[in-house]
């Protein structure tokens, strides 16, 4: 077993030194357009991995966007009524969200999955108004300007561009973490068969506040990032499509592994650029993409791999190499 | 004043309930959240646009031919889309998504971004209780009153409705007496689309017509089947006049923008404390 | 003391009645059946005392704590498991997963030592890894533990049911119609496999249709019919007993 796990090891770390290496180096080569687009993947990354987190144990919220504008408001309002340095708004912004998820999952704990999907629906809802509305603390329509940057001194688009980066990275590892943790499989459980998970011990609604507040955090801290970096947020920057987009990710992505969603956002935000070259069908472009996959490859592109991998892959069995269909389990008697 | 706000909770109701009632049917019946049925209203009144000022038909006309096309259109979608996510709730959610994006841009490349109006054939006005009521705002009254009495008596008398009802209940039981659960999953989508289209139309003589005209009907229709229950016909009737008229009275004291919040958070209350709704099964 | 005390327990599901004043007592190391037609509430009693349904009324003792109303994952922190009558797998998983998986309980890890593997948490994730091999041996599924659950055969699949619950590291298993749909050689093996369980010293309830097994290894039997207990006694007490012949409308066809 050894030899196969080095053998997989391998496979990633080439194609990943190299794909860092240009990733450092992009700012240096490319248009400062290019730089701005990577911050945003980068951000879609951060976004589309939290919300595979809930998203694999059978609830699929609307509402991942609002976590993310409730961290870029918490941490403006923060710095801008308070005075408070980055690190502490960054740190509250992240906070913020994750109770706030935690909470919603905590009051919903007895709605099945169609009507979870449309408690949150109506917590984006509620939380839009609630950002146009109170004017006197979120500005209202017109939002929050002036942000301190992250950084003083520091604030240019290759500078942020590399906190942007560093953050990613310490994302998708901590979510590689989770994955492979025991605690990431009994997400995946509780997903496959909500009941067997209860009665084995697993406490699943503890489990769900606890990833979906893992994922908010994340998202909370994405907003903090993008708001200081952007110096502006209004309420038109956290749009519904946001939500949907986050979502299309992360089926076309595929959420059986923690890499699914970094591929559906990239993919989907290069289609998106690429798209725009197009003109106006990009919008038509874009939805045929994510009907064709949700049609033929429901588990995504991370499912089109293993399916792959079943095929071609080799098999281990605890008691050698016997092939299946050796006949009924032998008979215990002692 | 007091009149006028009757009139408008009325007619706000009134196709509140068109578009409920189609979407609350094709989620009981056939488990699928349709994102997409704001678009249908939209092409509703686009299509009505183009019969109109293009081939030059009669508003009447041209409702008619935009309703039939729209229900074909719903036929189709079922058919082609739909169908093999009867059930399955998230792919058939992501699906109508996909849809709806891929429709909201047919709707901006035939149609433009310029709001436009369609010309109602009823003009002048009428006073009623000492008040000035606009012709138009009565035809669209009238016309959704009657579709509504319409479709309560077609799924509570008729046998196509029982039918409705039996898929609705227990598909599997009813396959088992001879109901084609395929046909009836495809006419109710195309009943359902049929009503959004209508309300469009309707819709689209008081207020403008633009592509992403569907989005807020689709978002009152989402709250009006929460409220009333998913499943329920009647439930969304009634939770689309409590809806209606909430939206009408706060919006004219706080704006719309907090009488859509007010809205939702009556929905996110109702999700949690109740969430079969007022009228929805368990 | 006795292990399992279910203390007149009724539960009605709106206006059905599923059970009805209840008693049922186990004490350790016993195998006891619970027999009754389709319908008679063998299930319902199951999800009552593994905490997946609260009851109407009544109350359910485990090991002397009451257990009305806790939460499944509680109650299986304390020690009862329970296997499902329609086959509930981590389908999209492997054999060996499932029951690595299942051994949360004994893996006691706790969320951050988990996924920063910690060293306290990894010498018992370690040795949970080690038990949950056992676990397949015991079940007899090393020839197909790197299968994905929902493909295997469907005796396979009931055996891994069992094999899960018994990665909770039980004191009392309930097993629920562990051999439906198997053959004679499925049958035996997991008739076996039972035996091998309750020699550990697990306490096993054991709701079976298949009448041959259930006279064959039981200890004692309760009969239940429309909700309610009509008959508890040795099996060939229950054999010749009127009330149970005639709730089964005539002779069960396998008792011998």
């Amino acid at each position: 077993m050894l030899k196969i796990m080095n053998r997989r090891g391998l496979n990633w770390v080439i194609p990943t030194v190299i794909g860092g290496s240009l990733l450092l180096a992009l700012p240096w080569f490319g248009r400062a357009y290019y730089t701005h687009i990577f911050i945003l993947i980068f951000l879609n990354i951060i976004l589309a991995m939290g919300y595979r987190l809930l998203y694999v144990t059978g609830l699929v919220s609307f509402c991942h966007v609002t976590f993310y504008a409730i961290g870029a408001y918490t941490s403006a309002i923060l710095a801008m009524k308070l005075g408070l340095p980055f690190g502490i708004c960054f740190l509250g912004g992240g906070i913020a969200a994750a109770a706030a998820a935690a909470f919603l999952i905590l009051v919903t704990s007895k709605a099945r999955g169609a009507y979870f999907f449309l408690i949150s629906f109506s917590f984006l809802g509620v939380m839009n108004t609630v950002f146009m509305q109170w004017r006197s603390v979120t500005g209202g329509a017109s939002g929050i300007t002036s942000i301190p940057p992250i950084i003083s001194g520091f604030d240019t688009v290759v500078n942020n561009y590399y906190i942007f980066f560093a953050f990613t990275i310490l994302t998708i590892f901590i979510m590689y973490l989770l994955d492979r943790s025991r605690f990431g499989s009994e997400l995946m459980a509780i997903g496959e068969a909500e009941d067997l998970a209860e009665v084995i011990g697993i406490d699943v609604l503890r489990h769900r506040m606890v990833a979906a507040a893992i994922g908010a955090l994340f998202a909370g801290f994405a907003g903090s990032l993008f708001a200081h970096y952007e110096s502006f947020i209004a309420p038109t920057s956290f749009p519904m499509w946001t939500t949907i987009y986050i979502l299309s990710w992360c089926v076309i992505g595929g959420v059986r592994k923690f890499w699914g969603p970094i591929v559906g956002a990239v993919l989907m935000t290069a289609i998106s650029e690429y798209g725009r070259m197009m003109g106006a069908m990009h919008a038509i472009f874009y939805a045929a993409v994510l009907l064709a996959v949700i049609m033929a490859m429901p588990n995504g592109i991370v499912g089109l791999v293993d399916t792959l991998r079943t095929r071609f892959g080799r098999r281990q069995y605890l008691g050698g190499d016997t092939k299946l269909g050796a006949g009924p389990p032998p008979v215990v008697d002692e | 004043m007091t009149a006028q706000l009757i009139i408008n909770g009325l007619v706000l109701s009134l196709t509140i309930a068109l578009m409920s009632a189609g979407m609350t049917l094709i989620f009981g019946i056939l488990r699928v959240v349709n994102f997409a049925h704001g678009e249908f209203y939209m092409f509703g009144a686009v299509i009505a646009f183009f019969a109109m000022n293009r081939a030059g038909m009669g508003y009447v006309e041209a409702s008619i031919m935009a309703i039939a096309t729209v229900g074909l259109l719903g036929w189709v979608a079922n058919r082609l889309v739909f169908r093999r996510f009867h059930g399955k709730l998230i792919e058939g959610c992501i699906a109508a998504i996909a849809l709806s994006i891929g429709f909201q841009q047919v709707g901006w490349m035939i149609f433009g971004p310029h709001q436009q109006i369609l010309t109602s054939p009823l003009t002048g006005s009428v006073e009623i209780f000492g008040a000035i009521v606009t012709m138009d705002r009565l035809l669209i009254i009238g016309v959704a009153l009657v579709v509504i009495l319409g479709l309560a008596w077609f799924i509570n008398s008729t046998k196509m409705g029982k039918a409705m009802r039996a898929v609705q209940q227990d598909s599997e039981a009813a396959l088992t007496l001879g109901i084609s659960v395929n046909r009836v999953a495809g006419l109710t989508f195309g009943i359902a689309t049929a009503l959004a289209a209508l309300a469009g139309t309707l819709v689209g003589t008081v207020y403008t017509v633009y592509p992403t005209m569907g989005m807020l009907p689709l978002t009152f229709a989402f709250i009006v089947i929460i409220v009333g229950g998913m499943g329920s016909v009647m439930g969304a009737f009634i939770a689309a006049f409590i809806i209606g008229f909430q939206h009408s009275l706060t919006s004219t004291f706080w704006g719309p923008q907090f009488a859509l919040g007010l809205s939702l958070g009556l929905a996110m209350l109702m999700l949690i404390f109740r969430p079969r709704g007022l009228m929805g099964h368990a | 003391m006795a292990i399992l005390e279910v203390d007149k327990v009724t539960k009605r599901f709106g206006g059905l009645e599923a059970l009805r004043d209840v008693d049922l007592r186990l004490e350790s190391g016993e195998l006891v059946g619970l027999i009754g037609p389709n319908g008679a509430g063998k299930s319902t009693l199951f999800d009552v005392v593994s905490g997946v349904t609260r009851p109407t009324s009544g109350k359910v003792f485990f090991q002397g704590e009451d257990i009305t109303g806790m939460k499944p994952h509680r109650i299986a922190e304390k020690g009862l498991a329970r296997s499902f009558q329609a086959t509930r797998l981590f389908g999209n998983l492997s054999v060996l997963k499932n029951i690595q998986l299942a051994c949360h309980i004994p893996a006691r890890t706790n969320i951050a030592g988990d996924v920063f593997r910690l060293p306290s948490v990894r010498q018992r994730e370690s040795e949970a890894q080690q038990k949950a091999i056992d676990i397949v041996k015991l079940g007899g599924l090393e020839v197909v533990s790197d299968e994905l659950a929902k493909n295997l055969p469907h005796g396979y699949q009931r055996a891994l049911g069992v094999a899960i619950a018994l990665a909770v590291e039980p004191k009392l298993l309930c097993l629920d119609e562990p051999v439906t749909g198997m053959n004679a050689e499925e049958t035996r093996f997991m008739m076996g496999f039972i035996e091998k369980i309750r020699k550990e010293g697990i306490t096993i309830l054991l709701v079976e249709h298949h009448m041959k097994v259930v006279m064959d290894i039981c200890d004692r039997i309760t009969v239940l019919n429309f909700g309610r207990k009509i008959a508890e006694g040795k099996p060939d007490e229950i054999q010749g007993n009127k009330d149970v012949i005639e709730a089964y409308l005539g002779r069960p066809e396998d008792v011998t």
